[in-house]
């Protein structure tokens, strides 16, 4: 199979799925296809976008980041706690002080998971936690300010018309995806959550590329904290602690495998989509909003059961051998 | 004094290298010479030390003692990716592809021609791979996942891994295993144009008639020294055979059994899936039989069905002539079938767990109460196992880890003896085990099957196959090839039958 | 992936083998030098009675979430599913119960059965779906959740009967706290399982490794099924417990279980490796935790700091510890 059908056999049932529960939205409330509605979609899927591609670099390095929650929550308190609000040098810390912020605390998790050579799972628990108390000592209780600009921009419009949300994610995918199909970095990466002693005999920098991978998580994750400071005005300590699941989640529909080397962030809008939707969905529906976790734990579930490999019970052969007859079956052969 | 054909400076050269490992002597003091223009065989038997020579050369390990030279420069390697900078490229058995990435990017794996902006340039990688493929004469498309290749192409995907690195010495390690006939033309048609470009080529394998074909001149190795160094006209296939063998039969191995009892304590019959062809034998009380061929031919397959992890279809296992269903290796303990695995640091021990643990993890359930061990027979059953079979310990708590190749090996066959077991099967009894162990376990062998005990063993050393076995059966490509008896078991008859491409069940021949 | 295990455990052996022989010792004097130096910052620490209990008091609900924990590590998974259940068992225990004693009884085997029953669905993923436990455990934890707002509508109601508040609280002729011996029990019958039946025994095997264990016979899926399945159950009665401590209930409870759970063992000396390791480690673990919350409480650190000095604690520890069990590319 050449590597494009691969692709697109991962991507197109993606799309299709996510157009599907978008116009089962719809159907069920037609104020759901209006503008209005779509630019607040816009709105609450860009932190969902971001934090979901954080999470797709590092599972696919064969890793695993449970600190995004964290580091989006110290970002955004930090962005909402910069002096001089309201003045053009605010706009600029807030524009260059989280990021590197994200940046650094990601680049300290690879330095310890890579050189150290430890647990993923558990290196992460631990900075994230340190990462939380320390927003926490920061920010007690929500608060914050931001500036106007900010706040007006960020979720509003680009010359009254274009969303700059959609703009926002619309760059941000397109950059992760040309530096993880394109750069030698993104490359590398793919090797080496393939098989990591292959990609070093072939020359690759492991150490080097995990760290930045991580650093890299960081980093968009610093995104989506301060995009979220400039929607919500204020920020709250604790406002990544969703997105732990959630970056998971929507980086496995999207594609990504657990255990790395393959997915990649093509599919991620409509991942994170679908994972919206979802729970969109059951707010029309006016069933509570408690549903809303059972389902993101049901839609986790779901989605492994459906892309991990070596499964006794192999859920997704049974489907493709139900719905498509025709299709031969992948990956027999050879060893 | 070495007859080559060529007369420059050697592209390489390795003077008395030396490379041991725990329990042997792999490579002993051995010259070797790689010429430009020049392909060279390199033959001989299983741990004669040729794999193990040209990784030293590869600088995937340092050698002991000896010198290595590139181009008349002395040259140390710190690991291969050092001497593929220098032009070494090596093509193994075991391959270094990234199943989930396309043709074309595992061939430009690590070098990744790049734009001037700096972006990586797809389009020139698939151009260069359809490129390089095409000279080897591969029609596959670059854009081709390697995981939905058969294994001859991920072979071919290899090799064009390794010219696009445009080495000068290339190293081919048992290429022709995976390949059909007009796949090993085509092979060679591509090693002739190499070596008209100049390159140095060693060519490492056991299918002589192959390597007489390609080869210009040939070294024999065995047991760890150079035999023999000439031009490929003084060969033929009886001579390079007589070159490879024809040591001093040590007292190692025990006698085997005199008379060949008739009762049948074992047969089996089952579908090889690879090959989907039948294979089916029997056992008598007292026999030792072994299974041998050229690695990879389906034999791994064959045993492990025998203890559940599939390999076959249509399976019917008889044990003193009982039907016995083995679904996974539970079902097999439970019918009396243990598996002595290949690797088994990673498929029979638990390192970090004590010796005791060790050898009691297949029968933990038979000596509890309720769930509760008990650890006065437990003890006692290990002690008893250490003893018989004089593992050498300093006390059963000790960590497994500490111990030597030889002792493992017992703590692996400890762990299946103390199971009581109607059937053994081992795989690679003796790998990595000294010669003091070995003869143990050949002892070992021969008092089981006295015990009737059904012993079945896999070993790809040719010797062990010899002295051990009273029959062999041998197979090629996922068949049966041949079935020896008694004195038709040697080591002519077992090569000839490794490379005979006749199903012997099909062809009806007994 | 295999002579890299090799590496590892030797040089894991070289450094472990001075502290596994002697960690629990340092252990117990770590807690030992930590109720001394509290004692310093504020009299009665070491000296009362009563603070004493606290702490074990504390260190009982730690304690026994991370039996589950330790026995999930040491098969080589994880467990992260155990604060949510903390907090179902919590809630649902105290709207089942409503403050009277006869409802306790069936109340409890209510929750012990519920928890029992998403540890089973942990395993069922983690051995069938071959789903990593890191994230089967979560989206499970995600669901409990879920299912516990909803059932409770999002504010908890009812309240602890007073026998379980006896349990809770109360002490035994006045001087034993019951928690702290149901702990005491507990701890005795699971470092028994452990140590000396098949169950345990197994346990250690496929935490060491799970393909030789399967190739030798282990049934690999049911050992772990049942792992996790006594992770889910003790979570949830700890939560249950819990409600007899805390009088009625409160979202959040279980919230840092998590993190701890995971601390306590890893402070005990048990490998994320799995196969090397024991309940009795984690005892101490939690005690020193318990004990580091209850010191930073009298220094009079806020919660942020004690979030971070957790944190902490625990990449100090795993660097010492498994300074061996680097893996080497």
């Amino acid at each position: 199979m050449i590597e494009r059908q691969r692709d697109l056999r991962l991507y197109i049932p993606v799309y299709s799925i996510f157009i599907a529960i978008y116009v089962f939205a719809g159907i069920l409330e037609p104020t759901f296809f209006t503008w209005k509605n779509n630019a607040n979609l816009f709105t609450r899927i860009t932190p969902l976008i971001l934090a979901g591609m954080a999470q797709s670099f590092v599972l696919l390095s064969g890793g695993i980041d449970l600190s995004i929650g964290a580091i989006i929550g110290l970002s955004s308190a930090i962005a909402v706690s910069l002096p001089f609000v309201d003045t053009p040098l605010n706009v600029v810390m807030w524009v260059l002080i989280p990021p590197l912020l994200g940046l650094s605390l990601g680049l300290i998790n690879g330095v310890i998971i890579a050189k150290g050579g430890f647990n993923p799972l558990v290196v992460t628990l631990a900075t994230g936690a340190i990462w939380t108390g320390v927003t926490l000592f920061i920010m007690p209780v929500p608060g914050g300010s931001v500036s106007l600009s900010i706040a007006r921009t960020i979720p509003g419009t680009i010359f009254k018309v274009i969303p700059t949300p959609l703009v926002i994610f619309l760059v941000f995918v397109f950059i992760c995806h040309f530096i993880l199909r394109r750069t030698e970095f993104g490359r590398s990466i793919y090797a080496i959550g393939g098989n990591e002693s292959i990609a070093y005999e072939s020359g690759i920098p492991c150490t080097r590329v995990k760290i930045l991978v991580y650093g890299m998580s960081g980093l968009l994750a610093a995104f989506a904290g301060m995009f979220l400071s400039a929607w919500m005005f204020c920020a709250d300590a604790l406002i990544g602690d969703p997105y732990i699941l959630n970056s998971i989640a929507v980086a496995v529909i999207a594609g990504t495998a657990l255990e790395g080397g393959r997915g990649g962030v093509a599919g991620i809008i409509g991942g994170a989509y679908i994972f919206l939707l979802i729970s969109n969905i059951l707010n029309l529906l006016a069933i509570s909003s408690f549903y809303q976790f059972i389902a993101r734990g049901l839609v986790l579930i779901l989605a492994l059961s459906l892309t991990s490999s070596g499964a006794t019970l192999d859920i997704r052969g049974i489907l493709v051998r139900y719905f498509l007859p025709r299709r031969s079956s992948m990956s027999e052969i050879g060893k | 004094m070495e007859k080559t054909t060529s007369t420059e400076v050697p592209l390489a050269e390795m003077k008395e290298i030396v490379k041991s490992f725990p329990g042997t002597l792999a490579v002993d003091k051995v010259d070797f010479v790689c010429n430009k223009g020049e392909i060279k065989g390199l033959v001989g038997e299983n741990g004669a030390g040729k794999s193990t020579l040209i990784k030293v050369l590869a600088g995937i390990y340092p050698p002991d003692s000896g010198t290595i030279f590139r181009k008349g420069v002395k040259k140390r390697y710190r690991n291969y990716s050092e001497a593929r900078k220098d032009g070494i490229g090596v093509v193994y058995q075991n391959l270094s592809l990234l199943t989930e990435l396309s043709v074309a990017e595992n061939i430009y794996m690590g070098i990744w021609l790049k734009n001037r902006s700096g972006s990586i340039n797809w389009y020139e990688i698939r151009k260069r791979s359809k490129k390089i493929l095409d000279e080897i004469g591969v029609d596959i498309d670059p854009n081709e996942l390697v995981s939905t290749l058969p294994m001859a192409l991920r072979q071919m995907v290899e090799i064009a891994k390794v010219l696009a690195q445009n080495p000068e010495i290339i190293i081919f390690d048992e290429p022709t295993a995976p390949l059909s006939k007009e796949e090993v033309v085509e092979l060679f048609k591509m090693l002739a144009d190499l070596k008209d470009q100049g390159k140095g080529i060693i060519f490492i394998s056991h299918r002589l008639e192959e390597v007489l074909e390609i080869a210009d001149i040939i070294t024999v190795m065995k047991d760890g020294q150079e035999v023999i160094t000439e031009k490929t006209s003084f060969f033929n296939e009886d001579r390079l055979i007589s070159s490879m063998v024809g040591r001093e039969f040590s007292e190692i191995f025990p006698a085997k059994s005199k008379e060949v009892k008739e009762e049948e304590i074992f047969s089996f019959e089952g579908v090889v899936k690879t090959s989907n062809k039948k294979v089916a034998f029997s056992l008598s009380k007292g026999e030792v039989l072994g299974v041998g061929g050229l690695q990879g031919q389906g034999q791994i397959d064959l045993l492990e069905s025998m203890f559940g992890l599939g390999g076959c279809e249509d399976l019917r296992i008889k044990i003193l002539g009982k039907d016995v269903r083995v679904r996974d290796p539970f079902h097999a303990m439970n019918s009396g079938i243990s598996l002595i695995p290949e690797n088994r640091n990673e498929e029979g021990l638990f390192l970090i767990l004590s010796v005791g643990e060790n050898l009691v993890a297949s029968t933990i359930d038979k000596r509890q109460t309720l769930g509760v061990i008990q650890k006065g027979k437990e003890n006692g059953v290990v002690e008893d196992i250490v003893e018989r079979l004089s593992i050498r310990i300093k006390s059963i708590n000790q960590e497994a880890e500490s111990l030597s190749g030889g002792n493992l090996q017992k703590l692996v066959l400890g762990k299946w003896l103390i199971s009581d077991p109607r059937v053994i099967i081992m795989l690679e009894p003796t790998k990595g085990v000294d010669v003091a162990t070995k003869q143990q376990i050949y002892r070992l062998i021969r008092e089981l099957a006295d015990n009737n005990v059904a012993v079945i063993v896999y070993t790809s050393d040719m010797l062990e196959l010899i002295g051990v076995c009273d029959r062999v059966l041998i197979m090629n490509h996922g068949f049966l090839t041949a079935i020896l008896k008694g004195d038709d078991i040697t080591e002519e008859n077992i090569m000839k039958a490794s490379v005979r491409g006749i199903d012997m069940l099909e062809a009806g021949v007994q | 992936m295999a002579s890299k295990m090799a590496n590892d455990v030797k040089s894991f052996r070289v450094a472990s083998f001075f502290l596994q022989q002697r960690l629990i010792i340092i252990l117990f004097l770590l807690i030992v030098s930590m109720f001394v130096a509290g004692e310093f910052v504020s009299k009665g620490f070491l000296t009362s009675y009563g603070h004493i209990c606290s702490v074990l008091r504390s260190a009982s609900f730690l304690g026994i979430v991370s039996i589950g924990q330790t026995i999930v590590i040491l098969t080589g998974g994880f467990d992260l599913s155990v604060g949510p259940l903390v907090t179902m068992g919590n809630v649902f225990t105290c709207m089942l119960i409503k403050g009277i004693d006869s409802n306790t009884p069936w109340a409890l085997a209510i929750i012990i059965f519920l928890g029992a029953m998403f540890g089973f669905f942990n395993g069922l993923g983690v051995a069938y779906l071959k789903v990593p436990s890191l994230v089967m455990t979560l989206a499970i934890g995600t669901l409990v959740t879920g299912i516990t707002l909803l059932l409770s509508r999002g504010a908890p109601t009812g309240l602890a009967s007073p026998i379980l508040r006896y349990v809770g609280v109360g002490s035994l002729l006045g001087l034993f706290p019951v928690i702290i011996l149901i702990w005491i029990m507990l701890s005795a019958f699971f470092v028994f399982l452990l140590r000396s039946t098949t169950f345990g025994r197994k346990i250690y095997y496929i935490g060491a490794n799970e393909k030789a264990a399967f190739l030798s016979g282990v049934k690999v899926n049911f050992v772990k099924i049942l792992a996790f399945t006594i992770s889910g159950a003790g979570a949830a009665s700890t939560g249950a417990l819990m409600a007899g401590y805390t009088h009625d209930a409160f979202f959040g409870i279980g919230d840092n279980y998590i993190l701890w759970s995971i601390a306590a063992v890893v402070i005990g000396g048990t490998s994320l490796a799995g196969g090397k390791g024991g309940y009795v480690g984690t005892i101490a673990g939690a005690i020193i935790l318990v004990l580091l919350e209850s010191l930073l409480t009298v220094m009079r650190m806020p919660e942020a700091g004690r979030r971070i000095a957790n944190g902490l604690i625990i990449l100090i520890l795993i660097s010492i510890y498994f300074m061996g069990e680097r893996r080497r590319t």
